[in-house]
């Protein structure tokens, strides 16, 4: 098992956020999120990378293991956060840096690659998520879905265990979202590990091994892409899919 | 002596000129490197306040907020008497420009450091989380993603800052400093021409702060460059 989480408990000022999760994930394979506004996908995605820490539970992923609820140094932190890598919503890509630099970032600085070799990666890396041309743009002088492109390429250079996707279409204008879908699908096929919060439920219909249905903070219903969002059992995961589908 | 009336006032020229030099002097011997090497000081001062201002533990918390609130609580004048009349009470004896550098610098590190808290502030949650998600410690974020773009945020405040540096060291006239405000006194001294002579004084120091708001123009034009103009 690359990824396991037990029972994790999240209380934001005295409100209970996330009310116990649990799940566990194949190397090799992609978990999508679905559910409600509010329903704990952000906050469960953040806890695998330990922008949360919530207080009780365990996460393990690959060799690491921490447990929730005791002090956690710094550099068990760290070394846990380096197992995996985000994708965010809002793409929080550097505005002073430039999209090489912005993959080339965490590779010289924090796995003290060679310059010139972490450009030669990024370079490729930003090739592959068809942004050859815009190696030297800043960030304000590339469309939404460039920039999410290289978010992306960011996480992947780092090549962490596991790839963690927010909402990684939901900032974009329509016809942008396609690019960044079509890239996502071919680290999936890579054989990248994945955990995606969308709402994008072809994608998750083509992509996902298997599909959460979160709602108020519990995992209400689970299962392959086929089953469950073709055949839903709880009436809760009903009205999400028909409102969800009634919105395109 | 050629003289010029104007109404009751008359303008000595052959004055002016005769004390546009030694004023000028003051203020290239004195005044800039005085306000140049006080704003450095203190801008490490304020960026040391500012990151214990932020700091999670209380005591430095504590420090910063003390400190910064007796500089900006009390003029500058009195912090130039204490540092020269006053600390030789304790047998701490410090010559005219060294006191006026230790009280300059304390000054503006109060002042600078709620400017760069402000700046740090402002750089979005999310660029701190992208730094942490791509593996890096905080001390890695706050050097290589929070502070560049406080930076820009904080060029234009910290330039009014040096600014009223460039004016404040006038004060070290205080403390036997003949930086240029005080040349012009001494001049006044022989002459009394009070007008002429402080007009004189006034006109340079325009003139600095002139100079100066053109390098802050061209300092954020600069910083521009690398980002999308701010909402
Ligand atoms: N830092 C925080 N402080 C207080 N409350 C928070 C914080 N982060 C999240 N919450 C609350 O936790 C709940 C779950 O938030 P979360 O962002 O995980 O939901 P989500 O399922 O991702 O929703 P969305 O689809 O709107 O993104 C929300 O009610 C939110 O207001
Ligand atoms: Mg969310």
């Amino acid at each position: 098992m690359l990824l396991s989480i037990k029972n994790v408990h999240k209380t934001f000022s005295g409100h209970e956020i996330l009310k116990g999760i649990d799940f566990s994930l194949d190397e090799g394979k992609v978990l999508v999120l679905i559910g409600p506004s509010g329903s704990g996908k952000t906050t469960t995605l953040r806890t695998l990378n330990l922008l949360e820490i919530p207080e009780a539970g365990t996460l393990q992923i690959a060799d690491q293991e921490v447990v929730f609820g005791q002090a956690l140094s710094k550099k068990r932190i760290q070394a846990m956060r380096r197992q995996s890598a985000m994708v965010f919503q809002e793409y929080n890509l550097f505005p002073h840096r430039t999209a090489l630099e912005n993959v080339t970032e965490g590779l010289i600085i924090v796995q003290k690659m060679a310059p010139k070799e972490a450009q030669e990666r990024a370079a490729e890396l930003l090739n592959k998520v068809g942004l050859t041309q815009h190696l030297n743009k800043y960030p304000h002088q590339l469309s939404g879905g460039q920039q999410q492109r290289v978010g992306i390429a960011r996480a992947v250079a780092l090549q962490p265990k596991l790839l963690l996707f927010d909402e990684p279409t939901s900032a974009l204008d329509p016809e942008l979202v396609g690019d960044v879908l079509k890239v996502m699908k071919d680290l999936a096929r890579e054989g990248w590990t994945m955990v995606v919060v969308t709402h994008e439920l072809k994608f998750a219909a083509d992509v996902a091994d298997e599909v959460l249905f979160l709602d108020d903070g519990r995992i209400l219903e689970r299962g392959a892409p086929d089953v469950l969002l073709q055949q839903p059992q709880h009436e809760r995961t009903k009205q999400f899919l028909s409102r969800i589908l009634n919105e395109r | 002596m050629p003289s010029f009336v104007f109404g009751a006032i008359t303008v000595d020229w052959d004055l002016a000129a005769r004390s546009f030099w030694p004023i000028l002097q003051g203020g290239l011997i004195y005044t800039l490197p005085l306000t140049l090497i006080s704003f450095v000081f203190g801008f490490i001062l304020a960026l040391m306040m500012a990151l214990f201002r932020l700091s999670k533990w209380a005591v430095l918390q504590w420090i910063a907020r003390i400190y910064i609130s007796i500089i900006r609580g009390t003029p500058l004048i009195v912090q130039l008497a204490i540092v020269f009349y006053g600390l030789p009470d304790l047998g701490i004896q410090l010559s005219p420009i060294p006191s006026a550098i230790i009280a300059l610098s304390l000054n503006v590190g109060g002042y600078a450091a709620e400017v760069i808290r402000a700046s740090i502030l402002s750089v979005p949650r999310g660029q701190w989380e992208a730094g942490y998600t791509i593996g890096m410690s905080e001390a890695q974020v706050l050097r290589r993603v929070i502070l560049p773009q406080a930076a820009r945020v904080s060029v234009p405040p910290l330039s009014n800052t040096f600014i009223s540096l460039v004016k404040d060291t006038s004060l070290a006239s205080t403390v036997t400093v003949t930086e240029l405000f005080r040349r012009a006194q001494e001049i006044t001294a022989t002459n009394y021409d009070f007008l002429l002579l402080y007009s004189e004084a006034a006109l340079i120091y325009w003139i600095f702060c002139f100079f100066l708001s053109l390098g802050q123009s061209w300092m954020e034009s600069r910083l521009d460059r690398y980002a999308a103009p701010r909402a």
